[in-house]
């Protein structure tokens, strides 16, 4: 039925595996460090994670790749195809990390915080004991929502050329003229991630609720 | 710091108000901070000088009647598209969240059938859809509908599961409430759920153009002359990439911050009179 | 709106295509910011020259065409030479822009063309449903291609040459290439790379600037294209150098509806009658001989390649 596209659309799907489990950390590291940049004292902190959350919030994820892709070796780094891609999407999905973090903290109840500082609790522990695992708590879903729509945002990589399901999916559909095999093969894989996904998020916000 | 500390966020009582020396100390860590920040932007700008992306000729292009008239024509038609894609998308997510929490099961199983698909596609999947498979299958539409189409069938999906969240955060007490003084389920939706998600909804909306906007930039892909497209022929008339996509790239920044503090401001609004 | 051209000290540079340009345009030509050279291309001279048809036959496409008022074809608008917008007039200028131009003034007596640019793999699917009329553009004549096309053609044979960074002295022989990452855009360039270097790692980027920025980034080691386009960028940017490399030959074809016979013979006597009054010459003078130095070519045969 597939013949050789196969092994291709196999390996698209690995490639986009691939693209969002290294993206996501990437989205991950550099929205807490955004977000502590937001909620530090330091005004020019803030001032450039609020700076970088509005353009980039603002800016289509296509636009940043291709900028990326052609201009970053102008400013002196070159990267390989796949890790321009990846910085694209861990920069993009990054200040939506940002967000989400600063969110859950501040869904934590001031007078909790306040109670715990007059009980004589230290900086560390108001944080460890606190104020972390009620904000993770309300984390887990919307990173959850971040990390699907950052194996959603992959497929942009077949718009410059990374071989990832997208992209095998329309070569094996030019190629074999089968549109709806073509097409529903790739829909599985995507659904296939969702749930994946979605269920280790249902999994992780019961493990916090008992951390609670 | 001061000047928030009465907003109640949690990051403010983290902290004391400072004392002198922490306020030096603070001092200290600003500058080292902004050296730092500006250290690694000078470096960019030198490497990029290095490769001549700095000549001012090269910036020349975004102070050009011609060509900024040329990336304007571009916003209008991104406009276009994101307006017409919210409008059908909202309509078609109201409804398909209606659907989903229909009494009818077969209207509900459907829809959220049909949601949950489609949140879970990429738009660019959707695209390439509509653009190599449908016309296989017979069916070609003009460059701006396969467009708006794709952006419709995802969008709508994500606003309809908005929509929802809005419906089930209005609580069964009034609905019940509703029900009990003997109005029909039909009514409790028209009279006392929708009305109020409406109005909670309206920010919402402007997030979904401001999504939409962001989308449209496929045009890129399937050859609309939207911003981003418009972009890519500048770019290539020119032979200044990085300058051409640094303008569009304000364009949309311009264009989104601008409707995003619209939304704030009907959000306080809103949240007035609610 | 006075300050529109703030820059205009190298007219000097423009100086050199002026006795073209005579011939090419009537409009005086001003530096703009960026390339000075594509916005020296104007065919309009030569689609002036261009012929109208008599008596047509009547077919469903031609029927189509004239309804609709303009032709429409499949192509592109960011290819240098062959069919690139001007952005500050809004032409579409360059060689393959100008067949469709000529053809749409053959066919209605006025040059109006709309382009659709959805990318080189959607042609056939589009020529085959009759959203377009015609596909110009880098479309390489192929014995598997033209059982779902009618190629009118060749109008010009392409070959593929070799771009490299001014400073590469490693890239002489094709066999350089093996293993070698190599620039190519999809569609003929790429056809052709595959089929005579199949050693070569192709890397795909949609847009020629894109290839140029590849190879000059050190991204791949070359770009390879049609030897006309290659040669116009290296003229423009001296950080790019065009080695001797030359190899495959591309037939580009005017791809027609495969089930309208009558209107691939009255494109055929099109490109006869451009051909043999001057109007192709003209033409490329007007676009590709502005990019490159060198002769124009003589155009080729038309028929002369299987499935055409």
């Amino acid at each position: 039925m597939f013949g050789s596209y196969g092994e291709d659309l196999l390996a698209g799907f690995g490639e986009t595996v691939l693209v969002t489990v290294t993206a996501f950390p990437i989205a991950f590291v550099i929205g807490i460090v955004l977000a502590v940049f937001r909620i530090s004292p330091v005004r020019p902190l803030r001032i450039a994670g609020r700076l970088y959350v509005d353009v980039v919030r603002n800016s289509p994820l296509l636009l940043i790749v291709v900028l990326l892709i052609f201009g970053l070796p102008d400013a002196g780094l070159l990267l390989p195809l796949f890790w321009c891609f990846v910085l694209g999407l861990g920069g993009y999905f990054g200040a939506y990390v940002c967000e989400t973090v600063c969110s859950g903290i501040r869904i934590v109840d001031r007078g909790q915080i306040e109670a715990a500082r007059a009980i004589g609790l230290p900086f560390r522990r108001v944080l460890t004991d606190v104020l972390l695992p009620q904000a993770l708590r309300a984390m887990v879903q919307p990173l959850g929502t971040i990390l699907i729509n950052t194996a959603l945002g992959s497929a942009l990589g077949a718009a410059v050329g990374i071989s990832e399901l997208t992209l095998e999916t329309r070569s094996f559909n030019l190629d074999t003229a089968q549109p709806v095999l073509a097409f529903l093969t790739a829909a599985c894989g995507y659904l296939a991630i969702n749930l994946l996904v979605s269920l280790g998020v249902r999994l992780l916000e019961r493990k916090a609720r008992v951390l609670r | 710091m001061n000047s928030t500390a009465k907003t109640g966020t949690a990051d403010d009582a983290l902290f004391d108000q400072l004392g002198p020396r922490a306020r030096a100390r603070l001092r200290t860590v600003s500058i080292i901070a902004t050296v730092v920040l500006l250290a690694v932007v000078t470096g960019m700008l030198i490497a990029l000088g290095a490769s001549g992306q700095l000549d001012p000729d090269r910036w020349a292009i975004l102070v050009d009647g011609d060509y900024l008239g040329f990336l304007a024509t571009g916003l209008g038609l991104t406009l276009v598209v994101g307006l017409v894609s919210t409008a059908l998308s909202v309509i078609l997510g109201v409804l398909l969240a209606l659907g989903r929490i229909s009494r009818s099961r077969w209207l509900r199983l459907p829809c959220a059938g049909l949601i949950e698909f489609f949140r879970a596609m990429p738009l660019l999947l959707i695209l390439f859809f509509i653009m190599f498979a449908m016309p296989m299958l017979g069916l070609r539409l003009p460059t701006f509908w396969q467009l708006v189409l794709a952006i419709v069938a995802h969008a709508s999906a994500i606003f309809a599961e908005i929509v929802r969240a809005g419906i089930l955060s209005i609580g069964s007490g009034q609905s019940e409430a509703g029900k009990a003084i003997g109005l029909r389920h039909r009514e409790v939706m028209g009279l006392i759920v929708l009305p109020q998600a409406t109005r909670a909804l309206t920010p919402a909306l402007i997030t979904q153009m401001v999504r939409t906007i962001k989308e449209s930039s496929l045009g890129y892909v399937v050859g609309l002359s939207e911003l981003l497209n418009n972009g890519k022929i500048l770019s290539e008339f020119t032979g200044n990439f990085i300058q051409s996509f640094i303008g569009v790239g304000l364009f949309y920044i311009i264009v989104n911050i601008v409707l995003s503090r619209v939304a704030e401001r009907l959000t306080s609004r809103v949240g007035k009179h609610a | 709106m006075s300050t529109r051209y703030p820059n205009r000290r190298s007219a000097l540079f423009a100086l050199g295509a002026l006795p073209l340009l005579a011939s090419c345009s009537g409009s005086e030509t001003e530096r703009t910011a960026g390339n000075p050279r594509y916005a020296t291309i104007d065919q309009s001279g030569a689609i002036a020259h261009g012929p109208v048809a008599g008596r047509l036959p009547r077919t469903p496409t031609i029927d189509e065409i004239r309804q609709r008022g303009y032709l429409r074809q499949s192509g592109s608008l960011t290819n240098p030479g062959f069919a690139l917008e001007n952005v500050k007039t809004g032409a579409v200028t360059g060689f393959d822009a100008g067949i469709a131009q000529l053809l749409a003034k053959y066919l209605l007596g006025k040059p109006e063309v709309d382009t659709v640019t959805g990318g080189s793999d959607t042609r056939e699917a589009m020529l085959g449903n009759h959203s377009v009329d015609v596909a110009i553009g880098t479309y390489t004549i192929k014995e598997n291609r033209a059982r779902l096309v009618n190629f009118a053609g060749p109008y010009y044979v392409a070959h593929s040459g070799v771009l490299v960074a001014a400073d590469n002295r490693d890239i002489r022989r094709l066999s350089d290439l093996d293993g070698r990452r190599v620039a190519v855009q999809p569609g003929a360039a790429e056809e052709s790379l595959r089929k005579e270097v199949p050693h070569a790692i192709p890397v795909l980027f949609e847009q020629s600037s894109q290839n140029a920025s590849a190879v000059r980034q050190g991204r791949v080691v070359a770009w390879s294209a049609n030897t006309a386009l290659l040669l116009g960028k290296s003229v423009i940017d001296k950080e790019l150098r065009m080695t001797d490399i030359a190899f495959g030959s591309s037939p580009f074809g005017i791809g027609t509806p495969k089930d309208d016979p009558a209107f691939k013979s009255v494109v055929v006597e099109f490109l006869h009658r451009i051909m043999a009054d001057g109007t192709w010459r003209k033409l490329w003078e007007c676009t590709v001989g502005v990019l490159t130095p060198g002769p124009v070519p003589h155009p080729p045969r038309v028929g002369s390649v299987p499935g055409s």
